[in-house]
């Protein structure tokens, strides 16, 4: 166990390392860095950007500069950001948790609403039920989360019930601790439902399936051949075992906690860590982007063995030794 | 055990949640915020005459764009620049309704017979907002920054670049912008409350650029100067962890900074305006500002109720209108706003490193000739685009000087109206000819150029769309390029690889001689032909003396009588091809009192009369 | 199972002939473009921004439609104006096209008799543009963006996945190490910063192309890995083995003995992965990175529905491209699913 933990913590050494040197490549590709901008403003002089450029060593290629990023990484520095002049650190943890607070209130939404739904589904089998919620789960499937969140903006402004961007209103600071923990899921419904709604139906489609398959196994035989009632078979027997699998759902949703959120945090305004990654791409921000981008990655990859992991925990039949 | 496995993962799972929740609510630290002293009412205190209002309101707002440092020496963001405005002040000011120098931390100045001295003299008593005075000494401090050079460490002497120039130790945007033709104005303390300033040539902007510098406190940055860290001072982190540590002179001190979220400023409680009662202003508690992605989210926000001021874009207003009676805000039309759109283009006639020309040479020959782009100017629809994309809110701009800037605006120079037919005739004397409805040249080659503006502005992207189905009208085949800001910028200052641009300038700084960059033949910004040795074309060496003139000369009617022939030169010439300008409104709380909007000033020009009953 | 069996199966099943139909028709109106859309992609009416959707009714024995004033040009405010309505000329000339790109023609539809008013069946948008004719022209980039990538992508996958898994060792570690590097990468993140780097080194006219490469190149190698592993089965095949003795060199092996066992594994992993690229498209375009103006597609139609004014106003019409990406997503997903449903239900897809 350990030793495959191991192995596969390994694998992210290289992984870092490539993906961080394609980054750097291909934002020195793009003409321009994050001086550009300045250079557009009527009253920088010509010397000062020069003074500028050298002082963050723009003015070499992108080997260097990526040779001496690579050193404060291994110091534990993940540098400056140049937009907000802030340590990268310090950047990202400010951002993250908006971000994890929205992955995890939508992740907690969906599966709230999938697993009865999906329960019902399969105990309702080809039901109408069945039908029209397999219909409304290829529907949610199939629309594309920044479009939701544009009808919710939408929503939103044609009814002005709920807030149009941001995490927090105004006056937040000089609210009463209720206040602001009402304040804050105000502000969490719309992004919530826009990135929840198409994991509701992917989730719902695993559990009627697992339900379905559960339900013929032989241990519910036994169960209902020795007399228990229908309603402790479904709820403790097969509701037990048809989770199962979806337990390392959540390690997959893990992977995806960061990358996921971009359109709907961009669209919806939710100052989040994808608006920040997207920004930076766009400003040149180089620091941040490489930092997200480590992020992201390791994220993938602990989430995949979270999810691997937790398989294996969840159903004995697993070995993760052999699997590879 | 599985199900008792399930039960404690989701009760984790909610309670790992609602730790987020609360941690995200309740950073507050332990605060060790000195309280600040109040000093007794200064001697030179500034009487303001509005009505006696009620003390104690709070005011919330919103900011476009984040703050990456509260340091004037650092920052280059629009929205830093706001911040700290709020907080450090200027030896001058602008009169809100004539656009005059008046006298603000100066109560007085004198200028020498040969107007290269200037002598300021500062209110008496004024304190610092942390209770420190604020003398001569400050101006002189602050001025020091920006010249202070840097020196070798072995011999002590001063470092020169390659060209013989002084390496300077702080390079801020005041070092090399206080240059007068790259010479230091020189500032020395006559006494405590009196400072004087020697330029190296007569200059008339002096008093505007000069004495609108915001002073720093010496007594908070010196050790930084010395120990040369002062770039790094009042960073976000000071603002965020120790934000009295930022001490100034105008009506707020910093009070909190979250990034990405809000920034709140509090009272200044030595702040040197009174009002009629003798009562130390401003009366306003608090400013909340909210840190929004742009301009759209702010006047949401605004037209949601949430905020006290707004100036609002004009396709926004038709909606943001509709909640004047619910939100009981009012909307006020300022008139013409400063910000200018114009196409340029390239008349770069250089060749890149492989030794290609930049702009191929049978283009160069139609861009370069006065009536193609007179012709030009001639087929686009500004009113249509007026009509169409601003809804009716903006005006047609017919040359540099937008219609706000009332004194310097020239009426009489040549106007281009929308007519086809005096583009054709305009192209048929040069030669050119109409085929299939096609526009060819008089070496038959056909007329087509590609035009790139910013995408990221979706008005621009809209007008760009325009203008290529009015040239479509003249027979010319414009291809759109869309591209980011970096690229375009790169494009126009670095690399000079492109036919034609769209842009747009805002603001600047209310005097003439502040387009010098753009309208001299050397400047950096002189779009279409930037940083020439020498002027290429006989009306660019006649604009680059007629700019000479308005720096030197302190008479405003001289100065103006000089700009007019500029603003007539650029209107023949048509190098910039001006389109329209967006009208200014505004918007305000029916709650506040004491409001007399200008449209120089805006809502907030008297933010220190300016009072509501607190909730 | 041959590729008309699957056919056939398909259009057995009530779900397999709703999604093929819609499809089709979908295909159909991007083929006829020019020959369905009363107005260019690019024909602005200045005077008639946020124009909402005119309705079209039968009177005096034709077809007509409604008729607008702007009342209220601040805010493009409308009336419906009772008593007036311009008819409706069927096949009547208007301006000049290319059917298939080959023919020239100038016969559409339906347009507005001499063009004397408009005819907006969806509204228009900032411009005076009308909506329902770039939601035509823009199902061009929309539908077929998906269909280019998914040709580079199966290729791309099929040669990568095919020779690693056909000659193992070195070659197959080598490009299973990059397969999961690729796969390790956060998609959207690499879709910007390639975007970036790419995009100003080509004319905006090709931005369609730089869109093609770059989802394809982000979306191979999943793709590869599956091919790789079926390869790898297919190969101790007696009949690949017996190809190999008779020493016919790899590539044909390839192509002849192995290709033909993948073509019904491609097909459903192709159709289940088409809907990614018309979303990746779209939300490129959406962000202003993708497809530029005055050309249409429909992320960039949806792009002018961000703006605050159009929620305000409620010009709701700009949200139509949306539904029309919806509606492209989910047909190809239910016959992605009829498909693997017909080939093999337990498959694995990436």
């Amino acid at each position: 166990m350990i030793s495959f933990i191991l192995r596969r913590l390994m694998t992210l050494i290289p992984l870092l390392l490539g993906i961080t040197m394609l980054a750097f490549i291909l934002m020195s590709l793009a003409p321009g860095d994050f001086l550009t901008p300045v250079k557009a403003q009527r009253d920088v002089s010509v010397e000062l950007i020069q003074a500028i450029e050298s002082e963050f060593g723009l003015d070499q290629p992108w080997y260097i500069q990526y040779y001496k990023w690579l050193g404060n990484v291994l110091q534990g520095n993940l540098g400056h950001s140049w937009a907000y002049k802030l340590p990268v650190s310090e950047l990202i943890g400010q951002r993250i948790w908006a971000t994890f607070l929205l992955s995890f209130s939508s992740l907690i939404f969906s599966w709230m609403i999938a697993i009865p739904l999906g329960v019902l589904a399969a105990i309702y089998k080809d039901s109408i039920f069945d039908r029209i919620s397999a219909g409304l789960a290829y529907a949610a499937l199939s629309i594309p989360e920044f479009f939701l969140a544009l009808i919710l903006v939408f929503f939103a402004a044609q009814t002005g019930l709920f807030p149009l961007g941001g995490a927090t209103s105004i006056d937040y600071e000089y609210m009463s601790f209720g206040g602001k923990l009402l304040d804050r899921a105000h502000h969490l419904i719309l992004p919530t439902l826009a990135l929840g709604i198409g994991s509701i139906a992917s989730i719902m489609r695993i559990m009627r399936a697992n339900f379905i398959d559960t339900i013929r196994g032989g241990f519910v035989i036994t169960a209902r051949s020795k007399g228990v009632r229908e309603s402790v078979v479904m709820f403790k027997h097969v509701l037990r075992n048809a989770i199962n699998p979806l337990i390392s759902a959540f390690g997959f949703a893990l992977s995806g906690l960061l990358s996921g959120a971009l359109m709907v945090e961009i669209v919806l305004q939710y100052p989040g860590l994808g608006q920040l990654m997207y920004q930076s791409i766009l400003r040149e921000d180089q620091f941040v982007v490489l930092a997200s981008v480590m992020l992201g990655c390791s994220m993938l990859v602990f989430g995949n063995l979270l999810a691997d992991i937790l398989l294996a925990w969840s159903d004995p039949r697993i070995r993760l030794e052999r699997k590879n | 055990m599985f199900q008792r496995m399930f039960r404690q993962a989701l009760l984790l799972g909610l309670l790992i949640f609602l730790l987020t929740l609360i941690s995200g609510c309740d950073r507050e630290r332990a605060e060790e915020r000195p309280k600040l002293p109040v000093l007794p009412l200064p001697l030179d205190k500034l009487q303001v005459n509005f009505p006696t209002g009620v003390f104690g309101a709070n005011l919330s707002e919103t900011v476009p764009g984040d703050i990456a440092t509260v340091n004037p020496l650092v920052n280059e963001s629009l929205a830093g620049s706001l911040v700290i405005g709020r907080i450090l002040d200027s030896l001058v000011t602008l009169d809100p309704v004539d656009g005059a120098v008046i006298p603000n931390l100066a109560k007085s100045w004198e200028i020498s017979e040969d107007s290269l001295q200037y002598t300021f003299h500062l209110r008496e008593g004024i304190h610092w907002s942390d209770g420190h005075s604020f003398t001569a000494e400050d101006v002189v401090f602050t001025w020091q920054t920006f010249f202070a050079k840097k020196q070798d460490e072995l011999t002590g002497e001063n470092m020169m670049d390659s060209q013989g120039r002084p390496v300077y130790r702080y390079n801020s945007r005041s070092t090399f912008g206080q240059l007068i033709n790259g010479q230091e104005p020189k500032v020395e303390m006559i006494d405590l409350h009196t400072v004087r300033f020697t330029t190296p040539e007569v200059y008339a902007p002096f008093l505007l650029f000069g004495g609108g510098e915001e002073i720093l406190p010496k007594h908070i940055l010196q050790d930084a100067f010395k120990n040369g860290t002062l770039m790094d001072q009042w960073s976000v982190q000071t603002a965020i962890n120790e934000p009295w540590k930022i001490v100034g002179l105008n009506m707020f001190v910093l009070e909190s900074y979250r990034p990405g979220e809000r920034i709140v400023f509090a009272r200044n409680p030595n702040y040197w305006k009174v009002n009629e009662m003798g009562e130390r202003l401003p009366y306003v508690e608090r400013v909340i500002s909210k840190i929004v992605q742009d301009v759209n989210s702010s006047n949401v926000a605004f037209a949601q109720g949430l905020t006290d001021f707004e100036s609002i874009a004009p396709d926004n207003v038709a909606w943001v209108r509709r909640g004047q009676k619910k939100f009981d805000y009012t909307l006020l039309d300022m008139g013409p706003s400063n910000s200018t759109n114009f196409l340029w283009f390239n008349l770069n006639p250089g060749t890149n490193s492989e030794g290609k020309p930049l702009v191929m040479p049978h283009k160069s020959k139609w861009f370069s000739d006065k009536r193609f782009r007179q012709a030009i100017s001639h087929g686009i629809n500004r009113k249509g685009i007026i009509r169409g994309v601003y809804f009716d809110r903006a005006d047609i701009l017919h040359g540099y000087v937008s219609p706000k800037r009332k004194f310097w605006y020239n009426e009489a120079i040549r106007k281009y109206e929308y007519s086809t037919e005096k583009s054709k005739k305009l192209f048929a004397e040069m030669g050119f000819q109409y085929r299939d409805n096609k526009l060819y040249d008089f070496e038959n080659r056909q007329v087509e150029f590609s035009l790139m503006t910013n995408s990221n502005n979706g008005l621009r992207v809209e007008m760009a769309t325009v203008f290529k189905e009015n040239m479509a009208d003249l027979g010319i085949d414009v291809e759109l390029q869309f591209l980011d800001f970096n690229t375009i910028v790169t494009k126009t200052s670095d690399s000079f690889e492109y036919e034609a641009c769209m842009l747009g300038l805002g603001g600047g700084a209310p005097d003439p001689y502040a387009g010098k960059d753009i309208l001299m033949s050397g400047g950096r910004m002189h779009f279409w032909n930037p940083q020439q040795a020498e002027a290429a074309t006989p009306w660019e060496a006649r604009i680059d003396e007629l700019m000479r003139q308005v720096g030197r000369h302190t008479d405003v009617n001289i100065r103006k009588k000089f700009f007019n022939e500029v603003q007539a030169i650029l209107a023949e010439e048509q190098p910039l091809i001006f389109l329209v300008s967006p009208k200014d409104f505004i918007g305000y709380s029916n709650r506040w009192r004491n409001i007399e909007p200008t449209p120089l000033g805006g809502v907030t020009w008297n933010l220190e009369s300016l009072w509501a009953e607190p909730e | 199972m041959t590729l008309f069996y699957i056919f056939r199966e398909v259009f057995r099943r009530p779900l397999g002939i709703f999604s093929a139909c819609v499809l089709g028709l979908l295909y159909m109106t991007a083929i006829f473009a020019g020959l369905l859309a009363p107005y260019q992609t690019n024909e602005q009416d200045l005077n008639r921004t946020y124009h909402p959707p005119t309705k079209v009714f039968w009177k005096d024995g034709g077809l007509h439609v409604e008729a607008y004033k702007l009342v209220d040009p601040s805010e493009a405010r409308y009336e419906l104006v009772e008593e007036l309505s311009y008819p409706i000329e069927l096949f009547a000339r208007g301006y000049e096209y290319r059917l298939f790109g080959l023919i020239p023609l100038e016969r559409h539809l339906f347009q507005v008799k001499d063009d004397i008013g408009p005819i907006y069946l969806l509204g228009s948008d900032s411009t005076g543009r009308d909506v329902f004719s770039r939601l035509i022209y823009g199902s061009q980039v929309s539908l077929f963006i998906g269909l280019i990538g998914i040709i580079i992508t199966a290729s791309l996958g099929f040669l990568v996945g095919g020779l690693s898994g056909y000659f193992g060792g070195r070659t197959d570690f080598l490009a299973m190490r990059l397969v999961e590097f690729m796969m390790a990468m956060p998609g959207l993140y690499l879709l910007l910063a390639l975007r970036g780097a790419l995009a100003p080194h080509f004319p905006s006219d090709q931005m369609f192309f730089v869109i093609v490469v770059i989802l394809a190149l982000i979306g191979w190698a999943g793709t590869a890995r599956i091919l790789r592993g079926m390869t790898l089965a297919l190969r101790q095949n007696q009949y690949v083995m017996a190809a190999e003795s008779m020493g016919q060199p790899p590539i044909a092996i390839l192509l002849k003995h192995i290709l033909p066992n993948l073509v019904s594994y491609l097909l459903v992993a192709a159709t289940l992965s088409i809907p990614g690229y018309v979303l990746g498209e779209a939300a490129l375009s959406f962000l202003g990175l993708g497809i530029q103006e005055p050309a249409a597609s429909w992320g960039l139609m949806l792009s002018q529905a961000q703006d605050v004014k159009v929620f305000y106003l409620n010009f709701w019409w700009l949200l139509i491209p949306g539904f029309a990406i919806f509606i492209t997503v989910i047909a190809y997903n239910i016959l992605g699913d009829v498909l693997r449903d017909i080939v093999d239900p337990k498959m694995q897809t990436s």
